[in-house]
């Protein structure tokens, strides 16, 4: 690796963002080029100033009422009951291990697949089939089936 | 569903984090104290959304990131917040700050907010890239070059100061 191109991976070095191959090459670099070390002593310098810089401090008093009313809406709210939990244990989905989520999609899932059944069965287009509809020949007029 | 005492705990370790964050994106005390207060109760609210087998920390700041930009649409400065940021006005936590550490905060001040976010989130908060493209609901590569720009904007206001 180059000079150059030493110069364009020195971020994607400190991320840890660069191939194995390629850090091998980077680092060898490095190993021979001074300007490189320099250049990442000196970022890696900024990135620790970051670090470090100074953050804004909550009041004691927020943090102790923020702990109250987490504890009081905690108390409200409702847990899901044990009687809930038993059904879906009980139930097929459990087999699968599907949450009750999805059942909407699943349901949903098999009523497409039953109509896509039934309208592609041969029986829907075929003469006398379950689905098929015909037109009795008595009420139609003469000259009306070419 | 996470035990109250487990949640109490996670209020006193990732509070301090989480209000500087805040603070952060919306440079007010009151609000930020207000966005803290209600980023946890909707933590509490929708506990049971919460999927234990990911880390909490991307959870709990991806809701209070949304707090904060719902703050700052409704008061409709959210371009004058990102331009005046940090640089209209000295906040009184900036009081006690020795030269060194109000150099640092004026350059990341500097910064633009969308990198500025990143670099703050990779090296203050500790968030590795994952997490942070959770928290900002960004992808994996558009995370990684706005730290990589971040880096080098940072590096070019350093050396001009």
């Amino acid at each position: 690796m180059n000079h150059k191109e030493a110069k364009k991976w020195l971020f994607h070095y400190l991320n840890a963002a660069l191939p194995s191959e390629k850090r091998v090459a980077y680092e060898e670099h490095v190993s021979h080029c001074r300007q490189c070390r320099d250049e990442i002593a000196h970022v890696k310098k900024i990135q620790e100033n970051v670090r470090t810089e100074p953050a804004f401090k909550l009041n004691q008093r927020v943090m102790e009422e923020t702990l109250e009313m987490v504890t009081r809406e905690y108390g409200l709210k409702k847990i899901p009951s044990a009687k809930k939990e038993n059904r879906f244990r009980g139930s097929l989905f459990h087999l699968f291990e599907v949450r009750p989520r999805l059942k909407p999609a699943l349901l949903l899932l098999a009523l497409l697949l039953v109509a896509f059944y039934i309208f592609s069965a041969p029986s829907f287009s075929r003469p006398g089939g379950a689905f098929s509809f015909s037109v009795p020949v008595s009420i139609l007029q003469p000259g009306e089936i070419s | 569903m996470m035990p109250l005492e487990e949640l109490k705990d996670y209020i006193n370790q990732t509070g301090s984090a989480l209000s500087a964050y805040i603070f952060r994106l919306v440079r007010q005390k009151e609000i930020c104290e207000e966005i803290f207060q209600e980023t946890w109760l909707k933590v509490v609210a929708h506990l049971e959304d919460y999927d234990a087998s990911k880390p909490f920390k991307p959870w709990l700041f991806t809701i209070a990131r949304n707090l904060c930009l719902n703050h700052l649409k409704k008061e409709k400065n959210n371009k004058e917040k990102e331009t005046n940021y940090g640089l209209t006005r000295k906040d009184e936590w900036l009081d006690g700050l020795n030269s060194h550490e109000e150099h640092l905060v004026e350059c990341l001040d500097r910064l633009s907010s969308r990198h500025r976010e990143v670099v703050m989130l990779r090296f203050f908060h500790d968030m590795n890239l994952e997490d942070i493209s959770r928290v900002m609901q960004l992808p994996l590569g558009t995370v990684n070059s706005r730290l990589h720009r971040g880096l080098k904007q940072l590096r070019k206001i350093w050396e001009e100061k």
